[in-house]
């Protein structure tokens, strides 16, 4: 039996994956002052957005896009595998994934799976740093991630094709229209994805047989997406929106070394989001409705080839409703609701949830550079009692070029489905993990130069962790770990030229993360100390030469803080060139080639799972 | 049995689908490493005893220590030392024939070969395997039983190896459900089916001399551990299979079928003696030295003479506690705690005075200690 607890475990803990590369850039996000929804706009928090031109260069996945420009770290099984979070060095469970809103982090285990994800039909990737639970909810400890789709209401007329093709018969690709006049607005997008991931582990301390290097065998993924919206406008103050998508995924899951022929297992994921929006704008009220209803399933084959498999659905139905009344030029008060009632099922779970969170915020912006806001949330779930969530945020600007922005916050991670109904081990005693968070940061914006600096400080109480139950082989959740967080964020974008037409761009994420359980005195696992991604650029006419790199000290795999458990230093470096080959008008043909791990590193994000060696892919671009 | 077993697999595989924030060390109860030896491409792990550890659940980080005979040094996780890399796998057994030890990685579907002095990688299996769990040598050829698909009742088989070449032959040996251990003897192996997901209640006889034909002796249900006695009879232990448990978290055993160590003649296949337990009562571990056979029943190692005619000889138990793994040598009497997510304790007692007299950690989920 013993051994029978442990194959099994063997054979199910993939849930994670790797990714490919390409680069991108940054933008700081400047808060407007009297934006229309504050709540949406991470006030005195870092925020770094990124966008569809930036995604193509890191085009696999979207572990991958993330992994070389936020500050984020990841831990995954490879391309094909499962990807979670790990933000400020908190839990997968710790990042709040939404989707124009809507918090899309799994029912049952609530983590996201970045490699499942279809990521570059949006339009806009928003990275928030830190908590925020006042005004996103459960998860949004170590930062949210926020994916939008845009819809303009003016006369245009937009497609974009990108197509990429690269090693081991990796090819992704998208192709969005965006189209509106006046009152109606449409965008379409569809993803296609596919890989045979097939690679070769260079790690030449291990072999096969015949004493030749292993192979990446039974990681084959394909997946699909189709992203529509649409938006009609009635009038300036009056608007409606419905989003709606749709993805499948296939994949199958690598067993990694040192015997990845014994492979069998398969996973597919589907989900359906659908949203509804109504805008309006009446006297000095602004709000908003939203009407959502989400599906998920994952079907989980431990044999590829056989008709068994382990089922997980979700149903979500959301309703969030938010109103601003602008009190004066300074004073916001802002009213939010969001009602959820989610089922969740598997072979052996069969539950709902209700939940209801009322909160206010109360913003203050005495003139054009400063700006509070004061807001708290109290979460009813039908499941246990939620904490108070409570924020108080500040932003100054001094000279024009510096913006000081300070964030403080109690925050929540709701258990999870998995964590309280499991049979035989969920326990239904949790309570929600509580956290209390200090931000304090500056930018610092010239021509040249815009630099950010973060420092943030965590504490999580009753962090919900599996532990096993006496000498069992059982494990079970249990709130047990108080747990600090701290360190600092700093990024950095640099833009220089050299005798006018040579022009130089350098952008670059570092993170220090101390992360330590508070019970044991441990680090806690799979957090680098030190976390670097850059992106440089050189450009001249029409010719684009770039590198990114990733940096990400030593990790630890479990507590115990051994050698034996631990990942070497990750240092990998990937390089490309872009021409543009055609402009004209609203043309723009561009035609690109990229070299990852270009110094042919052996690496790792998950022990026994290496990542490719040197690999090609070259793509093309075409915006019209 | 079977819906525990399920319920068993469920919990695990959330577990692990939920890893990350899982394989935490919870240390419960500091245990000394006593001092290790530095481990340098030279090393002779020589005149020892190994202790093999099948790792963290998922993590795939068996290990094997190596203590000297003076009980003077315990090193950790040797194979990576030397070899720079870890194993990759869950450890389930290893088998010492000539210059190399043979290293069965269940999850990995995998064999090691390695030098058993330098601890050198010479060669691995990675094909022709599915959920292997112990070899036996006969001549020039290693013989590895194989679960196939746990769950599956009609795929189980013998892989055959071929030590001159570290190859498996082509053809298998088919066999019931269940396979776990197998020992040989002159020309014969005995494989003790446990029921891998299951049950079963039968020891295969494999007659290699004779196109590998298959009998078969009934004892009791999930027979596991095997050995020989000085006198050459084949001793088996049947767990007896749970059809009553006890609540979540522990499922404790309420009700079992019966439990027995039989005592098997090699030659006629029959089964010359039978001690059975008492009604509900198991042992899951086995072991013999100088004539007496000890099993663990709960938390104490009893020790009875193989010569008995039953149970009623046993004689007082060694309080040992929570143990996974057990072997006997000489005077002294090994045990491995039963940890997974910490390191476990290697006691070794001294048998006529029942007193502990070495305690030192070794590898995570440590299960067996092999003295060759």
């Amino acid at each position: 039996m013993k051994m029978y607890v442990a194959s099994i475990l063997g054979m199910v803990c993939y849930l994670k994956s790797v990714a490919q590369n390409d680069s991108i850039q940054r933008l700081e996000k400047v808060t407007v002052h009297h934006n229309k929804d504050k709540r949406k706009q991470g006030q005195g928090q870092k925020l770094v957005r990124l966008s569809t031109e930036q995604v193509v260069r890191n085009p696999t996945n979207f572990t991958e896009t993330l992994r070389y420009n936020s500050p984020i770290a990841f831990r995954d099984y490879g391309n094909g595998g499962t990807s979670s979070a790990r933000f400020r060095g908190t839990s997968a469970t710790n990042t709040a994934v939404l989707w124009n809103g809507l918090s899309i982090n799994a029912v049952g285990n609530g983590q996201t799976d970045f490699n499942a994800l279809s990521a570059s039909t949006t339009d806009e990737i928003i990275i928030i740093s830190g908590g925020s639970s006042t005004t996103f909810g459960s998860g949004a400890i170590g930062g949210v991630i926020q994916l939008n789709d845009d819809l303009h209401f003016k006369s245009h007329q937009n497609f974009q094709l990108f197509s990429s093709y690269g090693s081991f018969n990796t090819s992704s690709n998208f192709f969005k229209v965006n189209v509106g006049g006046h009152k109606l607005a449409l965008k379409v997008a569809t993803t296609i994805n596919r890989s045979d991931n097939d690679y070769e582990y260079i790690d030449t301390r291990f072999k096969d047989e015949n004493d030749n290097l292993l192979k990446n065998e039974n990681a084959n993924y394909r997946n699909y997406g189709i992203n529509t919206s649409l938006g009609y406008k009635f009038s300036n103050t009056n608007k409606l929106f419905f989003y709606t998508t749709v993805y499948r995924s296939s994949r199958l899951f690598s067993a990694g070394l040192p015997n990845p022929s014994s492979g069998s297992e398969r996973n597919q994921d589907f989900y359906q989001r659908n949203l509804l929006k109504w805008d309006t704008k009446f006297l000095n009220f602004t709000q908003s409705l939203k009407l959502g209803y989400l599906t998920e399933e994952y079907r989980y084959y431990s044999n590829k080839d056989a008709i068994n498999f382990d089922l997980g659905k979700s149903k979500k139905q959301v309703v969030d409703y938010s109103l601003i009344y602008r009190l004066s030029n300074q004073w916001d008060i802002t009213y939010f609701m969001l009602y959820e009632n989610t089922i969740g099922n598997t072979d052996t779970i069969n539950r709902r949830r209700e939940s209801l969170g009322l909160g206010g915020l109360l913003t203050f912006a005495p003139n054009e550079k400063t700006i509070g806001t004061l807001g708290f949330r109290k979460e009813y779930n039908s499941d246990f009692l939620v904490p108070v969530s409570v924020t108080l945020t500040g932003e100054k600007s001094i000279f024009n070029k510096f913006k000081f922005k300070t964030s403080l916050s109690t925050n929540y991670r709701v258990p999870t489905f998995n964590e309280l109904f499991w049979p035989v081990v969920g326990n239904s005693e949790l309570t929600p993990e509580r956290s209390k968070q200090i931000d304090f940061g500056f930018n610092f914006t010239n021509k040249l130069l815009t630099l950010s600096g973060t420092y943030f400080f965590i504490n999580i109480k009753d962090k919900i962790i599996w532990r096993p139950i006496g000498t069992s082989n059982l494990w079970r959740p249990k709130n047990l770990d108080d747990v600090i967080n701290k360190g600092f964020e700093i990024a950095l974008k640099f833009n220089f030229k050299v005798l006018k037409a040579h022009k130089f761009s350098i952008n670059t994420n570092y993170v220090y993360t101390q992360a330590e359980n508070t019970k044991t005195g441990k680090p806690l696992i799979f957090v680098p100390l030190n976390l670097v991604n850059y992106n440089i650029d050189y450009n001249y006419k029409r010719f684009n030469l770039f590198a990114q790199g990733l940096y990400q000290s030593k990790i630890y795999t479990t507590e115990d803080t051994i050698d034996f458990h631990s990942l070497d230093v990750v240092n990998v470096m990937n390089m490309g060139v872009n021409i543009l080959l055609y402009q004209k008008k609203n043309h723009n043909l561009v035609l690109g080639s990229k070299v990852n791990n270009i110094f042919n590193k052996v690496y790792y994000f998950t022990n026994l799972r290496p990542m490719p060696g040197r690999n090609l892919n070259v793509n093309i671009n075409y915006k019209f | 049995m079977k819906s525990i077993f399920k319920m068993l697999l469920i919990s695990v595989l959330i577990i692990s689908c939920s890893g990350d924030d899982t394989n935490i060390i919870e240390k419960t109860k500091e245990i000394e490493v006593i001092k290790e030896i530095e481990v340098t491409p030279d090393t002779k792990f020589d005149g020892g005893f190994f202790v093999s550890a099948e790792g963290n659940f998922g993590m795939k980080d068996g290990s094997i220590s190596y203590v000297t005979n003076d009980l003077s040094t315990t090193t950790n996780f040797i194979y990576n030392k030397v070899n720079g890399v870890q194993l990759g796998g869950l450890i389930q057994s290893i088998t010492y024939n000539g210059d190399n030890a043979y290293v069965i990685l269940n999850d990995a579907a995998t064999l090691v070969i390695i030098d058993r002095v330098t601890f050198k990688r010479k060669a691995v299996v990675t094909s022709g395997l599915k959920n292997p769990r112990y070899m036996a040598v006969i001549g020039t050829k290693g013989y590895i039983t194989n679960w196939g698909e746990g769950a599956d009742e009609n795929d189980d088989y013998v892989a055959i190896l071929d030590l001159t070449t570290n190859k498996l032959e082509t053809n298998t040996i088919s066999l019931a459900n269940g396979v776990e251990q197998i020992v040989s003897k002159d020309d014969k192996l005995f494989v003790s089916h446990k029921g891998a997901f299951s049950s079963n209640n039968i020891v295969s006889v494999i007659d290699t001399s004779s196109n590998n034909s298959v009998s078969t002796i009934t004892v009791k249900d999930n027979p596991d551990d095997m050995l020989f006695t000085e006198d050459g009879s084949l001793v088996v232990l049947s767990e007896g299979r749970g059809t009553a448990f006890g609540g979540a978290p522990f499922f404790e055993v309420l009700e079992r079928t019966t439990s027995a160590i039989s005592f098997i003649d090699t030659d006629t296949n029959e089964i010359k003696k039978q001690w059975v337990f008492d009604e509900n009562k198991g042992s899951a571990l086995l072991a013999y030295t100088k004539g007496n056979l000890y099993y663990v029943l709960g938390t104490d190692v009893i020790e009875i003479d193989a010569e008995a005619t039953d149970l009623s000889a046993s004689k007082e138990g060694i309080a040992v506690g929570n143990v996974y793994g057990m072997n006997a040598k000489e005077d002294k009497l090994y045990t491995v705690s039963a940890a997974f997510t910490i390191f476990s304790e290697l006691k070794i007692f001294d048998i006529p005075s029942k007193s502990a007299i070495f305690s030192s950690s070794v590898g995570l989920g440590a299960s067996k200690i092999y003295f060759e």
